[in-house]
């Protein structure tokens, strides 16, 4: 555990004084990126040949766990950049892809993102629009992603697109499209409910040239591309989770010793004290299935059963630990300064992005064989 | 400067975030729980990690502690130092500045460093008295409170922290330097520093090894004894003075008033 010694010493005093600024502003502190990677905190899971950190899954869960306590919207920029959208170039990058694209997000210099979401398609990845038609040497991109994290920050953009007629399944593409290539714009940033810092775009690629050299991994597998790795992104979401609900109770239980009701510190009350052992407990299920799905994955063993498990388990969890700490504040809970205001706004997401709660059960269903 | 070797007096303390324990018979901190590496330290393993990073340079902790704590050396090692020395030992147990120097000089001087580099002071203890007390027994010059250092082939030249800014100072290598906190940021260590930390050598050596009698350290030779311990007086609350415009002129005031303008 020295490992998340460094994370949490790291985010205490690199992140959580930024975060403040960076909630009211909207924006993520820049800073950060360099900082980031020049402690190796970008590059975990890579090996040291592509520019990597080394370190596994259970250390980026463990990294994002810890980033989370201190704020979704921060923590989620970097999670997509470095492990969910490098990924990306890591697994089906060509060599010369890997040092042009992965390398550099790697340390810090370059920023990633992943656009598969469109206005029409979101669980449905089969369902996306968007159009790559040969042209020449390439392809000429035209369509729409929405929802898109790290949108308007991103250097670089895995763009998931069709590239023949049919079924998505066998029709999909993702190509590597770099930020200010003509034919590639961003929308205004989109306003949330939650993650505030974080940068969230509409894309439009109005016949964007991408030469072929720019596709990632094969033609028309895209779809099994993007599946293979939504494992690892659905393990970091998960353990955001946990962080999250972690934070939520260092919060509660600090505030539950010090606020007094009837006489008494509210942490001697049945109600409160039973609600904080219910979050405590919780919290720990969701954090071991995030680690036993990291484990799994590290092995190369079948992680399918405990990605969804943990995804699912660890998004409602921390939705259920944010409702009952504004419980415990009562009305400071209510308040934008309260320290779990931000987190009770943040949590809502998790059960959304990176498949919903209802993708995950949907897997785990067709597990079961039912 | 090939084959570069420093020593950094690493201290492990307890956690400054948690509450302290004194102990009651001593006045002194109980330091029998978990210890951490000393963030005044950091400072001192950095500047040692940039002074002698080459291949074949060495960078050695030498460290105290009385019930055989590694954690904080491990965090040490996993910034990147070579190796670390520990001089555990019951016989240790209330050792005072002058103790803890005579075993920290009895570890170093077979190592042969060319330079020996520790905090201005610890945050645990606050002597800040160790450092000159080791040079003097490894019979080397020293230098203090520096804010900057560099090797020029054999001297090293120091930067170091006056009131009023810096005074420029050379001194022949070997040499003790103590930095102040700013001196280098510390990095922080590495999923990989972490892991190659895990293999590098710890030697746990005990006052016999050193050659040290029990009686010249640890509370039998102390000559020095904390005979109360207080609690600092709570601070009280500040006046906040609204700026409506004369904002300027009470801040003079005040300062007037407490004649430091």
């Amino acid at each position: 555990m020295a490992f998340q010694a460094v994370c949490r010493k790291f985010v205490e005093e690199q992140v959580t004084p930024l975060v403040a600024e960076a909630e009211e502003k909207q924006r993520f502190p820049t800073s950060l990126w360099r900082r980031m990677g020049d402690a190796g905190l970008l590059g975990l899971g890579f090996p040291e040949e592509v520019g990597g950190a080394g370190g596994d899954l259970l250390s980026v869960a463990i990294l994002s766990e810890e980033l989370a306590k201190a704020s979704g919207g921060i923590a989620i920029t970097p999670l997509v950049s470095s492990y969910m959208a490098a990924p990306h170039l890591y697994r089906f990058g060509r060599p010369d892809q890997m040092r042009e694209y992965l390398a550099p997000v790697l340390t810090g210099h370059k920023v990633a993102a992943i656009a598969v979401t469109e206005p029409d398609a979101g669980s449905d990845v089969a369902g996306i629009t968007l159009r790559a038609t040969p042209e020449g040497d390439g392809y000429l991109l035209r369509g729409t992603k929405l929802f898109i994290t790290n949108g308007g920050i991103a250097d670089i953009i895995v763009v998931a697109a069709k590239t023949a007629g049919g079924d998505g399944h066998h029709s999909i593409t993702t190509f590597i499209v770099e930020a200010g290539q003509p034919g590639f714009s961003v929308g205004r940033p989109l306003r949330k409910m939650g993650w505030h810092s974080s940068d969230t775009r509409e894309l439009i690629f109005d016949d964007c040239f991408v030469g072929a050299n720019r596709v990632l991994g094969e033609v028309n597998r895209g779809f099994y591309q993007i599946m293979q790795a939504f494992q690892e992104e659905r393990v970091v979401l998960a353990a955001m989770g946990v962080g999250l609900a972690e934070a939520c109770i260092e919060a509660s239980v600090a505030y539950a010793r010090h606020r007094k009701a009837f006489g008494r510190p509210i942490s001697s009350l049945q109600a409160i004290r039973h609600s904080l052992a219910h979050m405590r407990t919780q919290t720990e299920a969701a954090r071991l299935l995030v680690y036993q799905a990291a484990v799994l994955a590290d092995a190369g063993a079948d992680a399918a059963q405990a990605t969804a498990m943990a995804k699912l388990f660890a998004a409602q969890v921390a939705n259920d630990v944010a409702d009952r700490s504004v419980q415990v504040f009562g009305g400071a809970g209510f308040l934008e300064e309260s320290p779990v205001a931000m987190h009770y706004r943040d949590a809502r997401v998790l059960r959304i992005g990176g498949g919903t709660d209802e993708i995950q059960l949907e897997i785990l269903a067709k597990l079961m064989n039912l | 400067m090939p084959d570069m070797k420093v020593v950094v007096c690493a201290k492990q303390i307890p956690d400054p975030a948690a509450p302290p324990l004194i102990r009651p018979d001593t006045h002194t901190l109980d330091r029998t729980g978990k210890l951490i590496l000393d963030d005044s330290d950091s400072y001192g393993v950095e500047m040692a990690l940039q002074l002698a990073g080459g291949a074949d340079d060495e960078v050695t902790l030498v460290s105290m502690a009385p019930n055989g704590e590694t954690a904080g050396l491990r965090t040490a090692l996993a910034m990147g130092a070579t190796r670390a020395v520990l001089i555990s030992d019951d016989a240790l147990l209330g050792s005072d500045a002058l103790g803890t120097a005579k075993v920290l000089a009895a570890a170093i001087r077979p190592i042969q460093p060319d330079l020996v580099i520790a905090a201005t002071e610890s945050t645990d203890g606050y002597t800040g008295t160790m450092p000159v007390q080791l040079a003097e027994l490894l019979g080397l010059p020293s230098v203090t409170f520096a804010k900057g250092v560099a090797i020029d082939g054999s001297t090293v030249k120091v930067q170091r922290q006056t009131e009023a800014g810096y005074d420029d100072v050379e001194c022949p290598l070997p040499a003790v330097v103590t930095v102040t906190a700013g001196v280098v940021e510390p990095r922080y260590p590495s999923f990989k520093g972490i892991m190659a930390a895990r293999s590098k050598p710890i030697d746990v050596l005990t006052l016999a090894d050193l050659g040290l009698a029990p009686a010249d350290v640890g509370a039998a030779g102390a000559r020095q004894e904390v005979t109360q311990v207080s609690e600092a007086e709570a601070r009280t609350a500040g006046e906040i003075v609204e700026d409506d415009g004369e904002g300027a002129q009470r801040i003079l005031a005040f300062l007037e008033q407490l004649k430091v303008i």
